[in-house]
């Protein structure tokens, strides 16, 4: 049975908000990969079962992993000083949606890559997505061979 | 039984839901997750979604037997297990919240009930073979604790 201390506590129903960072930072001993440079990511989805998945193959693959449930807590996280390499938003959020979220992470100066992803694709949602301010835009499920190719990208940029 | 006959027979299960159409290349992502550092993942992952599926379904139920429904809100949930079921592999959902999605669209009640009750079908078949993947592992973790004592 997942444990707290393991995976965070809130479900789908109620208020979403998924509190602040809930990523403990640790650093698997073998991943899959390894890179150059220290890569962080902020994971960004309420849906508790797609956080976890993103969180824990980012992780598999040598990334250091935050992951939060909400826009709002993304926010917060990144204007107490947090710097990641990458950024994997949801865009349908609740209360402050992935766009929105976008957009308020660009207006805070952050330039790192945001990966927009969404549970189907629609080119009105990802056109609204990429202009707020996304770098691409792509559906779920997450898996390796979508974001291992942003990881080398990164890392050689680093 | 052996933890190397139990992970043969989790591996041919598995096998057989790929060819069922029930379960999708996604669920190795699920299964590679699992390892020293992560020894019951697999576990806990069925578990989580299992348990957030039925809460979104039956939020999902509730809203399109509403007099009037809310579309916004059935798509809401959609999004939310249409993205669960695809991480964990669950194809036959997956293709569900699709119907859903098309039948929220034409504004159609009686087509979101019957929507629905396919996603309750497919989510029911998708967990009852989660399960029994659930019960080999644990089988393993009852084998390693009963080592450990004797």
């Amino acid at each position: 049975m997942a444990s707290d201390t393991d995976y965070d506590s809130d479900g789908m129903r109620g208020n979403g908000d998924g509190g602040l960072s809930e990523g403990n930072g640790r650093r698997r001993k073998h991943p899959f990969m390894t890179w150059r440079n220290n890569l962080r990511a902020l994971v960004v989805d309420n849906a508790r079962t797609c956080r976890i998945m993103e969180s824990g193959l980012l992780d598999a693959y040598g990334v250091e992993v935050e992951a939060v449930g909400t826009g709002e807590a993304a926010v917060e996280l990144i204007a107490s000083g947090e710097t990641f390499d990458l950024i994997v938003l949801e865009m349908f959020l609740p209360f402050m949606s992935g766009p929105e979220t976008a957009r308020t992470i660009r207006e805070m100066g952050i330039s790192c890559k945001i990966l927009g992803i969404a549970p189907m694709y629609c080119e009105k949602d990802a056109q609204e997505f990429l202009a707020a301010g996304i770098d691409e835009f792509l559906e779920k499920p997450f898996t390796p061979e979508l974001f291992i190719p942003f990881l080398m990208e990164i890392d050689n940029q680093k | 039984m052996a933890e190397t006959d139990v992970r043969k027979q989790i591996k041919d299960y598995v096998q057989t839901m790929h060819e069922q159409g029930i379960l999708d290349h996604n669920f190795e992502n699920v299964q590679n997750l699992q390892g020293e550092e992560n020894p019951h993942f697999v576990l806990d992952i069925i578990d989580i979604f299992c348990r957030d599926a039925e809460i979104c379904i039956e939020d999902m139920t509730k809203s399109v037997d509403e007099p009037v429904v809310d579309y916004a809100k059935v798509t809401g949930f959609i999004h939310l297990l249409k993205g669960s079921s695809s991480s964990v592999g669950g194809c036959r959902i997956v293709l569900a919240c699709r119907e859903l999605r098309k039948a929220t669209e034409s504004k159609t009640k009686e087509r979101c009930v019957e929507a629905v009750n396919n996603i309750k079908r497919e989510f029911f078949t998708v967990r009852d073979n989660l399960n029994a993947i659930a019960k080999m592992e644990r089988s393993i973790r009852t084998d390693d604790a009963m080592t450990g004592i004797f």
